[in-house]
């Protein structure tokens, strides 16, 4: 048995290196790779094979994790094409965009000032949720049309909405806390 | 081309050879141990028929300790060598436990290994968990008539990497192989056989004596998958007992309510009359002939504040997972305290469904934990059945002003491998520290710190220049590890590991030394070091009387004499590893030495006669 760990996470699940993922067929293709390399499957093996066992499985839930979220997806996409990404440097400069974020972030901070703070956070959750479909919409656009740069900038307002999500959980886990 | 041969798991076996292996559900309150046998799971139980072990040990001076039902009465007659509730403490840090709760006499010499004080030394929390798994594996053994391959333990999916590190550590010094450790409640899902084919989200609610956890589990064409796990891992049917005893005292006028062995013997009542209650609506107390009763009511609304706690984390988890509570199809029961009627209610209405309850909700871990073990033993061929794992806890680093970076969030599935750069900031620069934390807070200080890792032999470069890349890996238990790379040379940066808390491989393997050593040799030992005490003793005195009144007292040849025995005795002290060699050179000193002694002492009796003190002959 072979495991290729220069193949693309595409290639590790068989499928095409595109932004739509059916999300079943990834699923059901993770499980057979799961139940083939899993460390469970290795407990009387040697200690070579059980480390190498730990690794490929590692692999195999990184690759899982990136196709499975659009953010971590379209990012991979853009690398597969050669597209660098900074960590430190690479942000937006869109103005337009910083604001409306710190608005949303202002708004879930002062939530509590709602007589229905839970619902009023539902809503500014809701309106992340459109905001970050136009965005991904945005990407699949641009990739499709090699517009490498509008691309990766979709993908890094993209980056953004992960944290407002985290913030949102911390509030909610603050919310819920009172209430019992 | 990075190409590996992976050989294919398992086929080594031979089909019929059937590896005995059992699961075992190291409990706070109570432990138990399971195995496959004739391909049923079952519990094993003791020469009485039972099949749980108190999680109970007596320890006792110069003699084996005592482990489960036997241990029990001597909680109240002699409680500081009697522990219970370890796992309370287990991989936990001193600061992290609360010793008002615990009657126990912690030491005081080790820094961060919370060592409990006992008339047979100072033991630690991995110790006191061995002495059960000991008791565990040996009637395993004698049932099953043969070694053991290997075991399954469970830990509850809440446990942090410390806590599994110091379960598997435990299960190391009780000389127990572990295949894996296994999530309490993933164990239940298994036994209630929801892997046979069903799909679905389910929901195991575990409320055992110490710990309380719920995990969200998906089943999807024979794998388990747990999405989500949370809990408290302080929450659990002693804290009913708690409020319980709370209550009765009260009820007590205030002379009663100071009296410390009257408080142990209300709070082992409390727990007796928990039980009674799911079987009568009120109970009556009498303490001391004060006389009253409780009622089911007044026991749910005692015990509301906790069952609130437990399902307010079942929500947190079903976000976690990003599901409803409506998308869970199943809901498992785990653990003795969910035999309290009224806890099973609040979990039927907040999941709107019944939850299954067949199997004894005490014994329904180690049934699964054994049906585990046994295909991990090689036992099923062709068994596709697999579990993947969640990281409970977010793992992290310290960055600058104490706050954590999150390298790996919670709910990753497992094993992961996640690589961070890290630059240096000074010229020259050749070694760094990486603080490893573990929690979901932003504070290093609401985290709990697993590691400092010392990295050394960085290439001196300008500041910034240095590239290490740092590899944080958790294996398929849940276990961290790291490794570290200078990016630029590849040059392998040398890690030391100083685990904040716990043992280190060293203190480990140097405890197994110590147990597996014979305890004649120990003995041995002891008396060599005894008699070269005795011996340095001696000639310290004998010199210290020749240089007063040697020349005084003895004549030459006597004189020759004592400083040839002396110098027998010296070199014997200095060479001989017996003990008895030495104790004979000493009784040969001694023995030349008599008359001079004699002498001495009727010189004193003749000094004080004549009005002169003892002292100014003294040694």
């Amino acid at each position: 048995m072979e495991f290729d760990f220069t193949k693309s996470y595409f290639e590790c699940f068989q499928l095409e290196a595109v932004f739509f993922v059916d999300q079943s067929l990834l699923a059901d293709n993770y499980q057979q790779l799961q139940i083939r390399y899993h460390p469970d499957r290795f407990v009387n093996a040697s200690e070579q094979d059980k480390r190498l066992a730990i690794q490929v499985t590692s692999h195999i839930n990184e690759a899982f994790e990136t196709l499975s979220d659009e953010q971590m997806r379209a990012r991979y996409l853009l690398q597969l094409q050669g597209i660098e990404f900074d960590e430190d440097k690479d942000t937006t400069h869109d103005m337009e965009f910083l604001m409306q974020q710190m608005e949303l972030r202002e708004a879930i901070d002062n939530v509590d000032q709602h007589a229905d703070a839970l619902a009023a956070l539902d809503a500014l959750a809701d309106q992340a949720a459109v905001q970050k479909k136009q965005l991904v919409q945005m990407f699949q656009d641009a990739f499709a049309a090699q517009h490498w740069d509008d691309a990766k900038q979709a993908v890094l307002k993209l980056q953004f909405f992960k944290r407002l999500h985290n913030q949102i959980a911390i509030k909610q886990d603050a919310l819920e806390d009172e209430l019992i | 081309m990075a190409l590996l041969q992976i050989s294919e798991p398992g086929m080594s076996t031979a089909p019929h050879a059937h590896r005995l292996a059992v699961g075992i559900d190291l409990g706070t309150t109570n432990s138990l141990v399971a195995s496959v046998r004739s391909g049923v799971a079952e519990t094993l139980v003791d020469e009485q028929g039972r099949a749980m072990l108190p999680s109970v040990v007596h320890y006792r001076k110069d003699q084996a300790p005592i482990v489960g039902y036997e241990a029990l009465p001597y909680r109240l007659s002699d409680s500081l060598n009697t522990i219970s509730s370890v796992k309370r403490i287990l991989g936990r840090p001193m600061q992290d436990i609360r010793v008002h709760e615990c009657s126990y006499s912690f030491a005081q010499d080790h820094q961060s290994v919370p060592r409990i004080n006992t008339c047979s030394g100072a033991r630690s929390a991995v110790e006191i968990s061995s002495d059960i798994l000991t008791a565990l594996k040996q009637r395993a053994e004698e049932t099953l008539g043969d070694e053991l391959t290997g075991a399954v333990i469970t830990v509850p999916a809440y446990f942090d990497d410390t806590q599994r590190q110091a379960t598997k550590d435990a299960a190391k010094l009780a000389g127990l192989k572990v295949f894996r450790l296994l999530n309490e409640p993933t164990a239940a899902a298994i036994a209630y056989g929801l892997d046979a084919g069903a799909e679905g989200i389910v929901a195991v609610y575990d409320l055992g004596g110490g710990t309380f956890d719920i995990s969200i589990l998906k089943l999807r064409k024979g794998v388990f998958e747990v999405v989500a796990t949370g809990g408290d891992s302080a929450l659990g049917g002693d804290d009913f007992d708690i409020v319980v005893s709370e209550w009765i005292t009260q009820q007590l006028p205030a002379e009663l309510q100071q009296d410390q062995d009257l408080q142990r013997q209300i709070y082992i009542q409390a727990r007796e009359l928990k039980e009674q209650l799911t079987q009568t609506e009120q109970v009556e107390i009498n303490i001391h002939d004060h006389m009253f009763v409780l009622t089911r009511d007044q026991f749910e609304q005692l015990i509301e504040p906790l069952i609130k706690k437990s399902l307010l984390a079942c929500r947190r988890a079903l976000r976690d997972a990003q599901f409803s509570k409506h998308d869970v199809t199943q809901v498992v029961m785990v653990g003795g305290s969910t035999r309290v009627p009224r806890v099973r209610a609040a979990v039927e209405e907040f999941f709107e469904r019944v939850p299954h309850t067949d199997i004894d909700p005490d014994r329904v871990v180690a049934i699964g934990a054994a049906l585990q073990a046994d295909v991990l033993a090689g036992n099923k061929p062709g068994d596709e059945m697999l579990l993947l794992d969640v990281l409970p806890l977010s793992l992290g680093i310290e960055t600058m002003g104490g706050l954590v970076e999150k390298i790996i969030s919670r709910n990753t599935t497992i094993p992961v491998a996640r690589a961070q750069e890290f630059t240096t900031f000074k010229d020259g620069q050749t070694a760094m520290r990486i603080h490893v934390l573990q929690g979901e807070r932003e504070c290093v200080s609401d985290c709990r710190s697993l590691a400092t890792f010392d990295l050394t032999q960085i290439p001196p470069l300008v500041a910034g220049a240095a590239k290490i890349k740092v590899t944080f890996s958790v294996d398929a238990d849940g276990l961290l590890n790291v490794l570290a790379q200078e990016v630029n040379t590849g040059v392998q940066a040398k890690i030391e590991v100083k685990p904040s808390y716990g043992l280190s491989d060293h203190e480990i393997e140097s405890m197994l030394k110590a147990s597996m050593e014979h305890a004649k040799d120990d003995m041995l030992m002891r008396a060599l070091r005894e008699e070269q005490v005795d011996a340095d003793r001696v000639i310290e005195a004998l010199d210290a009387a020749l240089a007063k009144d040697g020349q005084q007292l003895l004549n030459t040849e006597e004189l020759s004499q004592i400083e040839q025995a002396r110098a027998e005795l010296l070199a014997v002290r200095q060479h001989s590893q017996q003990a008895d060699e030495i104790k004979q050179a000493i009784k040969h000193l001694e023995s030349v030495s008599e008359e001079y002694v004699a002498r001495r002492m009727n010189q004193s009796v003749q000094s004080m006669m004549q009005g002169r003190t003892v002292e100014e002959f003294g040694e």
